[in-house]
């Protein structure tokens, strides 16, 4: 073996192919600072998946933000689920908060092909459901305000308990949806720390391990519905770069 | 926003930049069939971690593999940690073999600049007694025979459920140790494949969830150690691929 190739040669960082003119502005956070590039992949039978996600740190506030560029896609049907600006918010001592954003030919629910549609999802599942109800009135009337269809729906989370989350509908690619919703999520979030008082310690624990074991499993299945093949490996890698690091 | 480019250019899959001349065959397991190749890559200050990793599948023997090559490497010191030929195997029912295999410029236990030495690190956590002797036995005696030096160590930093780890070390990058290793790894596996009972509902969540959150942390800190960045994220990401799908 050539140990001069093996030290100049082995193994170097692959390069991202995500076009940044479909990339959102961050939320207006003071003293947001890179924390971190990522790249998840998966290529299996006629899948690929693909997760651009970038972790954000904010001293002065302790927020970490992480966001998400994601393509599933099918290369020989065209079938697709899109991730654009999916992101999370969490101080130490408080809930995360999660805003899915989701751009699909395929009806994410039943597996069935259909028209592009834009869907955002808010899922608050470690707030009390009283004040959880508050917060998706902010979103609410921000949907309102962009003219989008929205409703809270029952569902139930990873760790098999039941709770509502929010989620807004449009029609075609809808960016300025996710844009609006993600700027909004985060004067909620704000004003949710200013008013809620720090659990101390906070247990993250559970959370992470629904959404690494109990999520990744079920997306997989969902996936699959969908004629996408993405092994639950790679669903776990990709949560795990979302829920862990706190 | 214009729909044609969203559509065409989104997001493509990223290539990954590994020299295949110096990846090691597979070892001799019959039926092996590629189930997924994953991309897991983290950029943070001056570090960059790119690890490749594939599964395999065997219908026939009921055997999963899961193999690694990564380069964790500060580009302006020039430190680097690279697993060559990393690999987990387990039938389900039975306990997963691990084997991990760095060659590295840095001592991993002192975490200071050292020359260039390959090590090997071989264990079978959850195992019985008699499946740990059964393995050992031959694992030692295959590694005699080649010629490789080594001891048995029991890490404490480690859960007493993993047991004792087989571990070996030699001067320089050498990758045939490995590729040997490798091969007796699954010489002394099948061994135990052959020799013992598997157990129906074999629990792997105590091992998933030591390695996803307490082993991701632990290195975190030992990379900081060395002069490397690596959030705790990157390595969740990269254990999940690991052991996630059992």
């Amino acid at each position: 073996m050539n140990e001069k190739a093996f030290l100049e040669k082995y193994l170097w960082p692959s390069g991202d192919k995500l076009d940044r003119s479909f990339t959102h502005p961050l939320p207006k956070i003071p003293g947001l600072k890179k924390a971190g590039d990522f790249i998840v992949q998966c290529e299996h039978e006629d899948t690929f998946s693909t997760n651009i996600m970038t972790k954000y740190e904010s001293a002065s506030t302790g927020v970490i933000f992480k966001e998400v560029y994601k393509n599933t896609q099918n290369k020989v049907t065209g079938t697709f689920v899109r991730l654009v600006g999916t992101m999370s918010l969490v101080k130490n001592e408080y809930p995360r908060l999660s805003l899915d954003a989701a751009v699909a030919n395929v009806n994410l629910f039943t597996g069935e092909r259909e028209d592009l549609k834009t869907t955002v999802a808010i899922h608050l599942p470690e707030v009390d459901s009283a004040q959880r109800k508050k917060l998706f009135q902010e979103f609410s009337a921000q949907a309102k305000a962009d003219g989008v269809s929205y409703q809270e729906k029952e569902v139930e989370y990873a760790s098999g308990t039941k709770g509502s989350i929010w989620v807004g509908e449009s029609k075609g690619i809808n960016l300025g949806m996710i844009h609006n919703l993600r700027q909004r999520a985060w004067t909620v979030y704000k004003s949710f720390m200013e008013e809620t008082k720090a659990k101390i310690p906070f247990d993250y624990r559970p959370a992470q391990e629904n959404t690494v074991f109990g999520s990744s499993q079920r997306e997989h299945l969902s996936f699959k519905r969908m004629g996408l093949s993405v092994p639950v490996e790679s669903q776990a890698a990709f949560f795990s770069v979302l829920v862990t690091g706190i | 926003m214009n729909e044609k480019d969203f559509l065409e250019k989104y997001l493509w899959p990223s290539g990954d930049r590994l020299d295949r001349a110096f990846t090691l065959r597979l070892p001799d397991i019959k039926g092996l069939k590629n189930c997924g190749d994953f991309i897991v890559q983290c950029e943070h200050e001056d570090t960059f971690s790119t690890n490749i990793l594939t599964k395999y599948e065997s219908e026939t023997l009921g055997i999963r593999l899961i193999e690694l090559y990564k380069n964790t490497q500060n580009k302006v010191s020039g430190l680097f940690v690279r697993l060559v030929g990393t690999m987990n195997i387990v039938k389900i029912g039975y306990p997963r073999v691990s084997l991990d295999a760095p060659v590295s410029n840095v001592n991993l236990f002192t975490q200071q600049r050292s020359d260039i030495t390959t090590r090997t690190f071989v264990s079978l956590p959850q195992a019985t007694p008699e499946q740990s002797r059964i393995f050992f036995e031959q694992l030692t005696k295959d590694a005699r025979a080649a010629g490789i030096s080594f001891q048995e160590r029991h890490l404490d930093f480690l859960p007493a459920f993993w047991g004792s780890t087989f571990q070996a070390e030699s001067d320089g990058a050498n990758l045939d140790m490995i590729h040997k290793l490798r091969d007796g790894a699954w010489n002394a596996y099948n061994l135990v494949l052959d020799r013992t009972k598997g157990k129906a509902n074999f629990d792997y969540r105590p091992i998933q969830e030591n390695i996803i959150f307490a082993s991701s942390g632990r290195e975190h800190l030992m990379f900081q150690k060395m002069g490397l960045s690596v959030p705790v994220e990157a390595q969740a990401a990269f254990f999940s691929v690991m052991v996630a799908g059992l």
